[in-house]
């Protein structure tokens, strides 16, 4: 075998490995980010047009999974009357709610989690959540989950009620910035 | 011919071309043009490639100190059977993916810590390599079967090349083999004799 050509196949096998090597990129995790939001929402029965709920739509967004891994996003919602956590099932046995002040009001909140549209579970009170599929997401677009949120009164409850939903969002792991300065949003769709 | 040496089969410019664009892809395409198309361009680019390595790698370590050497398609499908067993399970098992993480996060911390040592920063401790597990990159797969042609063709060339020699020069297709290799003139041939098929693996 001549020289040359033993040369250049060393060269040729030396680069295989390099290039097999070096572009399997080590993970660096970037700083989570951070996003909350909260909408308030008035449950006025005294009003005509009152229709016993109000309903509220909330959307965390954050960058498609990049080129080589995404991020996964966490965080939780959770609904406030008066200072007090409600919810579907909870409100009547969180003696927090009740014993603060027995006159709050409570209304009931139904959380509906969604993905592509689809609803993917539904919670009370506070609702953690957890996508980890991100990599489902198509390469270079946005995710969205959705989150709709149905408040509605207790079954007798005469007084005017005022709901504050917060959702707060956390974006976290990720291999490749997508370069977004904000990332991770929430929105009112 | 310049087929006709270990490894040459990884100079093929389908090959070259590949590491080429595997390497431009991974560190500036993916980055610039974030896509379906940058996406699977590397795994293709891969599977292009690497069975000819494999194969490449396997002929110049067994021809090392012979001169009995023919290129062995035996050695072509094993390798490229390996190759895409590797890939899907890399991209469908969690626990092969894992195992990937942890080998390329080994193998590379010498050139992180190197370009480190380079730049003044401090010597990064070893850590595991990202890995996107997605099954629909298993399309890039029938990249393997033109390397496997590419390393087909090339075992047949050789074995064409040395039927001929051994008309040239007589009945022994070792010195068939090895003049093709080494020497341009018949008269130039070495005195090592070797049946056809004792080499790595045996040509076709």
């Amino acid at each position: 075998m001549p020289t040359s050509r033993r040369v250049a196949v060393t060269v040729a096998l030396a680069c295989a490995g390099v290039v097999t090597i070096a572009t399997s990129p080590p993970r660096r995790d970037f700083p989570d980010l951070h996003a909350t939001r909260e909408r308030q929402v008035l449950l006025d029965p005294t009003t005509p047009t009152f229709a016993t709920h109000a309903t509220v739509r909330l959307a965390a967004t954050h960058n498609g999974a990049p080129p080589d891994g995404g991020r996964a996003l966490g965080g939780w919602v959770e609904a406030e009357a008066s200072g007090c956590l409600v919810g579907v099932d909870s409100f009547n046995d969180a003696g927090s709610c009740v014993s603060i002040d027995e006159s709050v009001a409570r209304p009931t909140l139904e959380l509906v989690f969604t993905r592509d549209g689809e609803a993917a579970g539904i919670a009370t009170t506070r609702e953690a959540f957890n996508d980890q599929l991100f990599e489902r997401c198509v390469v270079g677009s946005d995710c969205t989950h959705g989150f709709t949120l149905k408040v509605s009164l207790a079954r007798g409850e005469t007084r005017p009620t005022v709901v504050t939903l917060k959702v707060s969002a956390t974006a976290s792991g990720g291999t490749v910035d997508p370069g977004d300065p904000n990332g991770l949003t929430i929105t009112e769709p | 011919m310049r087929d006709h040496a270990p490894g040459t089969g990884l100079l093929h410019p389908v090959a070259l071309v590949a590491m080429a664009v595997l390497a431009l892809n991974d560190h500036w395409g993916k980055a610039a043009w974030p896509g379906l198309l940058t996406g699977k361009l590397s795994d293709v680019a891969g599977l292009l490639f690497f069975p000819l390595a494999l194969q490449a790698l396997w002929e110049v370590l067994s021809a090392r100190g012979t001169r009995r050497w023919a290129p062995s398609r035996t050695v072509l499908v094993v390798a490229a059977v390996t190759t895409a067993v590797g890939f899907a399970l890399v991209k469908l098992s969690p626990l092969a993916g894992e195992v990937y993480r942890s080998t390329f996060g080994a193998l590379r911390w010498p050139l992180d810590a190197g370009v480190a040592v380079v730049r003044g920063a401090p010597v990064p401790a070893p850590a595991k390599v990202m890995l996107t597990q997605d099954a629909t990159d298993l399309v890039a797969l029938p990249a393997i079967l033109l390397a496997t042609l590419i390393g087909w063709g090339r075992a047949a060339r050789h074995a064409r090349h040395a039927t001929n020699s051994q008309g040239d020069v007589g009945r022994d297709p070792g010195v068939a083999q090895v003049r093709c290799a080494d020497a341009p003139s018949p008269l130039r041939g070495p005195v090592t004799v070797s049946p056809r098929g004792q080499g790595a693996g045996g040509a076709a």
